[in-house]
């Protein structure tokens, strides 16, 4: 009876307090909405990353087979058994695989199986004519017309039609098998049309065995044992259609065989010869439509597991390891790389989920501690407190979940529709199930809401009415963690870390496999970033208030500014009301500002990566034509045996690359194998690279591919020094210092090919850490050096022009497939074109890429929406609490405009530091942790190294966000203030 | 002897509820003045409208000769600032200001230059010095009050409203509190108007009135009272 009078008080408050229930169950509705889209968007993610990697390999399998690009392939476990030499079998062997793969394999795969076939066929018989009919045809008799083998597979008549004749007896529709009749097959037309055998005609089948015999009870030797079966063909058949994923073997090669009907396989052939049997397939298509991400490692592992157990048994027997297996191999790894990622970025998102829950519960509880109080005052026990907010929190956290989860897939699909940071797809990636992960998170979600408001109101109702009084006596605490110091010790193990990580320069372990870094294994290298900030932001909220009380006294003085100055004593001397908010504010603005940052840079990284690749929009990889006209485009300085004139190539003239609609301007950009002479003048060994370039037009086309911390000073400057004088040589730095080169000194590269070297001597004029083209990131850095020149000169100096690539800057808008066949029709010879534009957009495209994107994207919308809305929550309660103490301040003579100031210098100072401190600490995080975001296992530097790029543009769309917020904050403030009657807040009793 | 307030016939109603049905009051400067009632007889309305904090549906209010009902919410306000001082039942301080800084508050928001002296004089006057620098939740029910009376005096006010002064007080409190405040009144010359029902606190005054449902039913409303009397 009291817990019935309990429970409906509590929904009388629920109902009573409808401001504070509605910002309480947004809070929750929000939490348990992004808790559960987040692993739908990651499952949507990997899922994109699966059919993606599906897709590639069958459409690399089907270039390679010659399919019809619209072929589809399905999923397929395919079991063969090869029995080449001495491992035929037997008729009987046959059917014991036969059974064991029915009861051993086909119930055990980890899909649904949607078709089962079976293939066997036999040794290859020699093909004769039986009968004079063959005399038509001008054929050698002692030479047999072909070999094919005798087959059988299941399901053909549905995928075959016959040209000529009927189905050989044992088909349905066709005469039974019997004992003593005919052997009948049918042959495929490609078969007949070579060989002339038509339906009707009767063919000798003949082979020849080797067996060993017993001599007598101690020898045994080999004989020959010849076959020969009599079989007319009754049919010609062709394929309905080639491209079926029917057809497990090619039907260009069924059609070269003799194919009959199971029965006459078991009862005829199978008892002429003892062991014919070759190859034997059983395939499995599955269900791929039921392959998800999270029955794919099942697949893979039932896959490996029966492959196993198929060997055992018989060591021919093996499961083919074809493409669609090793794809989905391929995913699992990939998909560990994903997760990796994703845990990095969304870690932190559930973080912040699960700290503005506590915020919002937190607040809301503030709120009702004096009525609490009173409650207490009357006789209510903890325990009946503790079971009213039990009650209130279940009933809220069930709405939460009932209205959060549908909502939970319209934000999935939102992010799944990102195709970039903050871009989405203008056709949305509709998410249409939750993983049970989801479900899980989501009341997980709704149950720390609920459990949040449990544990201050359990604080507040140990206080009587004195007690809460005494309370408030203490607001101007500081807050435990304050108190604890855990700022400061969660700070240390942190420097501790980033230390170690700036030692190692990545966050991946030197030799380790990045797809198998496991981010649960070490959790605190891979949240570093986010503890870092939880830290720096618990110790930087701690000066806050000395800030405010700073600047209080600066401002006590300026009469004007009282109702400011009034509003930062009010922040200097109350901490505790606004910790929570501040808080949110510092963590999300810095993890946004970060997160926004790294997605920058990412995005940065990926042009500078193409770029310096491909030196410029387009890279033309050309050949001249050798003055030989005989032999092939190649490397020029071969000389020929028989002639005494050596081999150069003959090169259109580039100036014709104008020409090309699309080509703005060109360079010529030439690699040559070289090898540097060291400072005895002896060659040095190692293989280099020079790279021989038009100076002027490379530098204006390779802009965007040189980056200015490429070296010790801007790369354009680096590159100018070029024309300082024709034989200017940039060299690598870091061979400049092992080799004590000084600039304006001589140094002799060894050009082309190193029977014929030509020595030609340069000026070092400068040096460089990265050079596009020669050292990009494809560039093996632990051999070689790279050198740059001017193209003129060095080919002046060799006689002659050497094979040059050209790099162009092109029209945005222009085809790259239009301009090679431009340039071919102009009279270059392009063997291949890097499309830099076209690169980037697959890049991006890559489903991992928009994994990433989409979760980078996820943690700064989420953040932003959480900061705003918890902002706002916070400054309305706030308001709400403030009310009486307003009353009193206008009783006391501020003026409606002075008591607007002052409610607005406080949200809109804490708004400003916290914003302040937040984006502070985050460009801190950017410049300390992105460098080191680029996951590598190997170890050299990743070249080119992430180069921070603060998104200010992303960061900007917070501080309008907060503004908005702030604005409408403000605005309600205000419509409550110009209600507000003095005499009525003070009446409603203590402040 | 001149009238410190005066109010015709003023109503206050709050939708269909009248708290005030045409009172009519004069108060001649330096009386102490006490108006008992029930709850909801109207006597926190009257102190109210009287004071500026709330506005009378019909009739006129005059202070020191000044028709308050008039002015604009800017004049009211301003004119709250420096003529007159409120004490609440509750107390009203700010919990975050110490005893010093609720006082000083008033005259920071009339805009004084030097606060530091007048403060402590009355902080002093109130017997408070010691506990200039505590904060309201620090001090007893009777101290709070005393800083609320010191700040009600700040800017040197020339009429105090103090609405059940006594309410949250226990009776030994209470005296303290009233012998100040007839000290107060005594020794500046204040205009004193204090509501409240506790036979013990309208025995400090100079003279009743008694309200029932927004009207004065005893005392002397029309004619001037004598101060002291």
């Amino acid at each position: 009876m009291r817990l019935i009078s309990l429970t409906l008080l509590a929904l009388r408050r629920l109902a009573n307090q409808r401001a504070l229930t509605a910002c309480l169950l947004l809070g929750m509705t929000v939490a348990v909405a992004i808790a559960s889209a987040i692993p739908a968007f990651v499952s949507s993610a990997q899922n994109r990353v699966l059919r993606r990697e599906l897709a590639d390999r069958a459409a690399g399998q089907i270039r390679l087979s010659g399919l019809a690009a619209n072929t589809r392939l399905p999923l397929t476990f395919k079991f063969s058994y090869l029995g080449l030499g001495r491992a035929l079998l037997s008729y009987d062997e046959t059917l014991d695989l036969d059974a064991f793969m029915t009861v051993r394999i086909a119930p055990r795969l980890e899909l649904p199986v949607v078709r089962t076939l079976r293939y066997a066929s036999t040794d290859p018989w020699a093909i004769l004519p039986a009968n004079e009919t063959w005399r038509r045809y001008p054929l050698d008799d002692s030479q047999p017309l072909g070999y094919g083998s005798l087959d059988f597979i299941t399901d053909l008549l549905g995928h075959i039609d016959l040209d000529t004749g009927r189905l050989p007896a044992g088909f349905p529709g066709a005469p039974e098998v019997t004992d003593d009749g005919e052997i009948e097959v049918m042959v495929g037309r490609a078969f007949s049309t070579k060989t002339g055998i038509q339906a009707g005609d009767m063919i000798s089948l003949t082979r020849k065995d080797t067996v060993r015999v017993a001599v007598d009870l101690k020898t045994t030797r080999e004989v020959q044992r010849e076959y020969n079966i009599l079989a007319r063909v009754t049919a010609i058949w062709a394929p309905k259609n080639r491209n079926d994923a029917y057809w497990i073997i090619r039907p260009e090669v069924l059609e070269q065989d003799l194919t009959l009907s199971p029965e006459m396989m078991s009862r005829r052939i199978s008892k002429i010869v003892e062991r014919q049997f070759s190859l034997m397939i059983w395939s499995y298509e599955l269900d791929d439509k039921a392959l998800t991400v999270e029955n794919v490692a099942g697949v893979v592992d039932r896959a490996n597991a029966l492959s196993v157990e198929a060997f055992e048994k018989n060591e021919q027997l093996t499961l083919n390891q074809f493409e669609m297996i090793s794809a989905l191999r391929n995913y699992l790894k990939r998909s560990q790389e994903l997760i990796l990622l994703m845990t990095l970025f969304c870690a932190p998102i559930f973080a912040v989920v699960l700290s503005f829950v506590v915020l919002v519960a937190g607040m809301v509880v503030r709120q009702q501690e004096g009525e609490l109080a009173i409650l207490r005052s009357r006789g209510a026990s903890p325990l009946d407190i503790f079971y009213m907010y039990a009650a209130q929190g279940a009933l809220l956290a069930l709405i939460a979940v009932l209205i959060g989860v549908p909502l939970s897939f319209g934000v999935a699909s939102l992010l799944a529709s990102a195709i970039t940071f903050l871009q989405f797809s203008p056709q949305p990636e509709w998410v249409t199930s939750l993983p049970p992960v989801s479900l899980r998170l989501a009341v997980a979600a709704a149950i720390l809401g609920a459990a949040a408001t449990l544990v201050p109101a359990l604080s507040a109702a140990r206080r009587t009415i004195l007690g809460f009084g005494a309370e408030r006596a203490r607001s101007a605490g500081r807050p435990l963690w304050q108190r604890a110091w855990l700022d400061v010790l969660l700070l240390i193990p942190c420097a501790y870390a980033t230390w170690q990580l700036r030692q190692a320069g990545s966050l991946v372990v030197f030799g380790t496999d990045v797809s198998q870094a496991d981010p649960f294994k070490d959790p605190i290298r891979y949240l570093l970033p986010i503890l870092t900030l939880t830290a720096a932001g618990l110790l930087a909220s701690r000066f806050v208030p000395r800030l405010f009380g700073l600047l209080a006294a600066l401002v006590s003085r300026i009469q004007p500014l009282t109702p400011i100055f009034l509003a930062l004593r009010d922040l200097a001397r109350s901490p505790k009301d606004y910790a929570g908010a501040l808080l949110l504010l510092i963590f999300t603005l810095g993890i946004a500002a970060y997160g926004a940052s790294l997605a920058r840079t990412l995005d940065q990284h990926l042009i500078d990566t193409i770029y310096l690749d491909n030196g410029g929009d387009l890279r033309l990889i050309e050949v001249g034509i050798s003055n030989k006209p005989d032999r092939q485009p190649g490397i020029p300085g071969q000389a020929a045996a028989d002639d005494t004139e050596p081999e150069y190539l003959i090169f259109e003239p580039p100036e014709g690359h104008l020409e090309i609609e699309g080509i703005k301007r060109y360079a010529r950009a030439a690699r040559i194998p070289v090898r540097a002479r060291n400072a005895g003048n002896r060659r040095n060994e190692d293989k280099s690279m020079l790279l021989a370039i038009d100076r002027e037009e490379f530098a204006r086309i390779a802009a965007r591919g040189l980056r200015d911390d490429y070296s010790y000073a801007p790369m354009g400057e680096i590159v100018n020094r070029l024309a300082t004088r024709p034989d200017a040589l940039l060299v690598e730095r870091r061979f400049f210092a092992e080799n004590g080169l000084t600039i304006g000194g001589k140094f002799v590269l060894d050009i082309g090919d190193f029977r014929a070297a030509g020595p030609v001597t340069y000026t070092v004029a400068d040096a460089f850490d990265v050079f596009p083209i020669v050292a990009g990131s494809e560039a093996d850095y632990e051999t070689g050096n790279f050198f740059v020149a001017n193209a003129a000169y060095t080919f002046e100096r060799m006689g002659k022009e050497l094979p040059y690539d050209i790099v162009a800057e092109t029209d945005p808008a222009a085809n790259v497939e239009k301009m090679v066949q431009d340039a071919q029709e102009l009279g270059f010879i392009v063997i291949n074109a890097y499309d830099s534009r076209s690169k980037i957009l697959s890049e991006q495209q890559r489903p991992e890429r928009q994994g990433l994107f989409g979760a980078l994207t996820a943690g700064f919308l989420f953040m932003t929406a959480l900061t705003v809305l918890g902002f706002a929550i916070y400054a309305l309660l706030s308001f709400r609490r403030r009310a009486i103490e307003l009353g009193v301040l206008r009783a006391l003579g501020l003026s409606e405009g002075q008591t607007s100031i002052y409610v607005i210098g406080i949200q809109g100072a804490l708004t400003l530091v916290g914003a302040l401190v937040g984006t502070t600490l985050g460009v801190a995080l950017s410049y300390i942790y992105v460098p080191a975001m680029q996951a590598t296992g190997k170890l050299i530097a990743p070249v080119p190294p992430f180069l921070t790029r603060m998104a200010w543009d992303n960061v900007a769309l917070i501080y309008f966000a907060l503004a908005a917020a702030l604005g409408f904050v403000i605005a309600a403030s205000l419509g409550f203030l110009r209600r507000l009657r003095a005499f009525e807040a003070i009446k409603l009793g203590a402040v | 002897m001149s009238i410190a307030v005066e109010t015709r016939a003023i109503e206050r109603a709050y939708g269909s509820v009248r708290a005030l049905r045409g009172v009519t009051l004069s108060v001649p400067e330096g009386m102490w003045l006490g108006v008992k009632g029930r709850s909801g007889s109207g006597k926190t309305t009257l102190l109210n409208c009287i004071g500026g904090i709330d506005r009378p549906t019909a009739g006129t209010v005059a202070c020191f000769g000044r028709d308050i009902v008039g002015m604009s919410d800017l004049e009211l306000t301003r004119w709250r600032r420096t003529e007159v001082g409120f004490v609440f039942q509750a107390f009203a301080l700010m919990p975050t200001l110490s005893a010093y800084e609720n006082v000083e508050l008033p005259m920071r928001i009339a805009g004084a230059r030097s606060r530091r002296g007048r403060a402590m004089e009355c902080l002093d006057l109130v017997g408070l010095t010691k506990w200039a620098d505590h904060r309201p939740p620090e001090m007893s029910g009777g101290q709070q009050q005393r800083v609320a009376i010191a700040r009600a005096l700040a800017n040197r006010p020339k009429l105090l409203l103090a609405d059940e002064p006594t309410g949250e007080l226990d009776t030994t409190t209470s005296k303290d509190i009233l012998a100040l405040l007839r000290r107060i009144v005594t020794a500046e010359g204040i205009t004193l108007l204090m509501s409240s029902h506790d036979p013990l606190a309208l025995s400090y005054v100079d003279t009743v009135v008694e309200m029932r449902d927004g009207e004065i039913v005893s005392g002397l409303p029309l004619g001037p009272l004598t101060a002291g009397g």
